[in-house]
């Protein structure tokens, strides 16, 4: 009996070793990702494909192309899963290592190629811009200048003089001499004179081809304009515009021993600053400004003992208006709370690296002064009654301001003209060209068939052919199966999904439940299930949804229930019927926003009666998971 | 006479409704840019935060392209100086996982040691702050993702 049976073993470890090279060959995914439909520009349905933790997906951008965005996967689920609540379904197909670099390689090809195509029109246009303010003199702006108070204010006033500033001038001169600061302004102004405002025609790459990258005339000239401001204020020692700088109404005031740590924390800022004038890089001017004007806010920190912050949100950051944010309050008042605790956070993580950082650690920096500006207008808007200041980008203190009159070059007429003709003409030539290579259509040219398209293009590259047939034998090989676009209807994100899970070697699935599904399985797990639903199941009593500005007009729910839909959205359909009607009586008053609302909630009350959700209902969960 | 339901009678109906809902376009997302701002902006763990992984994957992939294109050191070195302020940090010479990132980069591209050398020397030259763990933190990405 024993001996068939080892008999047995060795032949399945015999065969087990036959098939080592093809086991062992290490395995990756590659993750097709379906987000399902929502109200308004995704009405279909959205596709995405992620590769460990980056996404690539195609968005439909003015003036009407499509563009390969990538964004971290915990980023893009916050985005889709929880503010705009749709479930992320995610198909694992499994791929060998070589396929996965294949694909990847591709993806990060086109979004790069793409993305110089897209950086050199906004070289253009800046250039554009540029000239034209350079015509008329005077209306030129510089990043980061305006943090500090103007020329005219300083000069020659000692009283008026920024200490701080006058201590790394002194070290300044003590390590590249007194003559350093007028030489190398002098050597600037010289540069900024002889730049050429008419520069070469860009060439328009291939559809992946990756340029080299370009540093136009616009860009030259604002590096030169910050590096020369920069010296300006050191030369002066500006101090900061008082409107520039916040530390809330009642003071944060420090803590013990925090003082000390943060005056080891200035000097290092200002050894980094003596450093940076010995760069070779030559867009050093913008952190000048920004570190000279953070040293100021950093010494007066120590000295008043209370934190100081420069005003980092940007001239264009969105105002919501003080009557909005009282009728927010408990939504704001647990921001709030939430940005407290992530300033404080980010202060024991800036004084840690103080400890053991040996260079100045600007990002622990930047994240203590963006959270602290975040937390402070939440504050004062709820406390003051301010309007309240928001910015979904990174917080960085660059207040554009106007150089003096004698440090704007003259450049030649004629020469200003023929360069804004060339810049204006080749602006509309490169635009026409993304149009051109990059269209949306509905139908042939849309998210789903784009990413088809590109794993067509690394499988033609991989297998050195142009041949249809011969590219689906290697996505078959590669994928387990292939997906054609032609003469179907997988341009339907959903139906696409459907098609991958039935046609490439899917080995998992994963689904990512929206944010109102989450909250609602924890809210039922605590409470009565009835209670939730009766609560939870509608706008006006629900405790997890508030009227958002982009929403349609509805009363239910239905993206959780099936039986009931028709009848809740028959409902809806009136719901919104009813507001379209009084949206006309409003049309004088909002400029016909609740009559668009009314409607969209009407037709997004449709496929309700026939069983189909579309509409989720968009949320803003205070705490980011 | 006894009313009963005849399916036959909301046939044009369910068409209609089927239709509606075939009519509402199947279109694909707008760009997250393109999104109203919201009070969610407001909040600190809502919001972008200075010195995220992106801008590592950003080093990256801008090095590795310019390692494959070839141009302008300077223009290079701007292009890095842009892509930190996007993400917030502005003196990138002095944060070494910048170098890290850029010797990844270069790892990506398959470039040569010699190439490396070139880009330790240009951007951590012996004379520079910190210069030997600058390049060797631009080494080790190398030998990481080559």
């Amino acid at each position: 009996v024993r001996r068939p049976a080892i008999g047995l073993l060795g032949i399945a470890i015999l065969l087990a070793m036959s098939s080592g090279p093809a086991a062992a060959a290490p395995l990756r995914f590659v993750d097709y990702l379906y987000i399902n439909a929502s109200e308004g520009s995704a009405s279909g349905g959205h596709v995405a494909l992620r590769f460990g933790d980056q996404v690539f997906h195609f968005e439909h951008r003015p003036p009407g192309i499509l563009v390969l965005a990538r964004a971290h996967f915990e980023r893009f689920r916050h985005l889709y899963g929880d503010l705009e609540n749709r479930t992320i379904q995610m198909s694992r197909i499994q791929v060998s290592e070589e396929t996965y670099d294949l694909l990847l390689a591709q993806f990060s090809r086109r979004h790069i190629a793409q993305r110089q195509r897209l950086e050199v029109l906004a070289a253009v246009r800046d250039d554009r811009k540029l000239l034209e303010a350079l015509r008329e003199q005077g209306v030129v702006a510089i990043d980061g200048l305006n943090l500090f108070v103007d020329e005219a204010n300083t000069a020659g006033d000692t009283a008026e003089r920024a200490p701080a500033l006058d201590a790394l001038r002194a070290r300044v001169v003590a390590r590249y001499g007194p003559e350093f600061i007028a030489d190398r302004i002098a050597e600037l102004t010289a540069r900024l004179t002889a730049l050429e405002p008419e520069g070469p025609p860009s060439t328009v790459a291939a559809d992946d081809e990756i340029r080299p990258p370009s540093y136009g005339f616009s860009a030259r000239f604002n590096d030169m304009s910050q590096a020369l401001a920069a010296l300006d204020v050191l030369d002066a020692a500006r101090r900061l515009r008082p409107d520039g700088i916040r530390s809330g109404s009642a003071g944060l005031p420090l803590k013990p021993g925090e003082a000390a740590r943060l005056a080891r924390l200035a000097d290092a800022l200002e050894d980094s600053l003596v450093r940076l004038l010995d760069t070779t890089r030559p867009d050093w001017g913008l952190s000048m400004l920004l570190g000279m004007a953070r040293l100021i806010a950093l010494r007066e920190t120590v000295e008043t003992a209370h934190w100081r912050f420069l005003d980092s949100f940007p001239i264009d950051a969105t105002v919501l208006p003080a009557i909005r944010t009282s009728r927010r309050r408990v939504h704001l008042t647990t921001i709030r709370e939430d940005n407290r605790l992530q300033f404080e956070i980010a202060r024991k993580s800036l004084l840690d690296a103080v400890d053991v950082a040996a260079e100045f650690p600007e990002i622990e920096y930047a994240r203590l002064e963006s959270a602290a500006n975040r937390w402070l207008e939440v504050s004062q808007a709820l406390d003051e009654g301010r309007p309240l200041r928001v910015h979904a980008g990174v917080l960085l203190p660059a207040r554009p301001g106007r150089p003096a009159a004698t440090r704007l070059p003259s450049y030649d007429a004629v020469s200003l003209t023929r360069a804004l003709e060339t810049a204006a003409s080749e602006e509309a030539r490169l635009a026409a060209g993304l149009e051109r290579d990059y269209p949306y259509n509905l139908v042939t040219r849309n998210c789903v068939s784009e990413i088809f398209r590109e794993l067509d293009t690394a499988l033609a590259r991989a297998a050195h052919t142009k041949n249809e047939a011969v590219i689906r034998e290697e996505s078959i090989r590669r994928l387990g199966g292939h997906v054609a676009m032609v003469g179907s209807l997988n341009f339907v994100p959903q139906i696409s999904a459907l098609v991958v899970e039935d046609t490439y070697a899917v080995a998992d699935r994963l689904s990512f439940a929206a944010y109102r599904q989450r909250q609602l399985a924890e809210m039922r797990r605590d409470e009565n299930p009835v209670w939730v639903f009766l609560r939870e199941s509608n706008v006006v009593t629900s405790t997890l949804y508030r009227v958002q500005p982009r929403d349609s007009v509805f009363l239910f729910f239905t993206d959780d229930l099936v039986a009931p839909r028709p009848l809740f959205g028959a409902v809806n359909l009136i719901t919104g019927l009813a507001a379209s009607a009084v949206g006309l009586t409003m049309l004088p008053v909002d400029g016909g926003e609740t009559l668009w609302a009314g409607i969209r909630g009407a037709v997004f009350s449709l496929p309700e009666l026939v069983f189909q959700n579309i509409r989720k209902g968009s949320f803003e969960p205070p705490v980011d998971p | 006479v006894t009313r009963t339901f005849d399916p036959r009678r909301w046939r044009p109906v369910g068409w209609l409704l089927l239709l509606a809902v075939l009519l509402i376009p199947p279109g694909c997302s707008l760009s997250a840019s393109s999104k109203s701002s919201s009070d969610s902006s407001a909040s600190s763990s809502g919001s972008s935060s200075p010195g995220d992984t992106a801008y590592y994957d950003d080093v990256r992939s801008t090095t590795e392209a310019y390692a494959k294109s070839g141009g302008p050191f300077d223009a290079y070195q701007k292009k890095l100086g842009d892509l930190a302020k996007e993400r917030g940090v502005t003196n990138w010479e002095e944060n070494l996982g910048t170098y890290a990132a850029i010797g990844e980069g270069l790892g990506q591209a398959k470039a040569s040691q010699g190439l490396v050398d070139t880009f330790k020397d240009r951007l951590a030259p012996p004379s520079s702050a910190n210069s030997a763990d600058k390049q060797s933190a631009i080494q080790n990405g190398f030998e990481s993702k080559k």
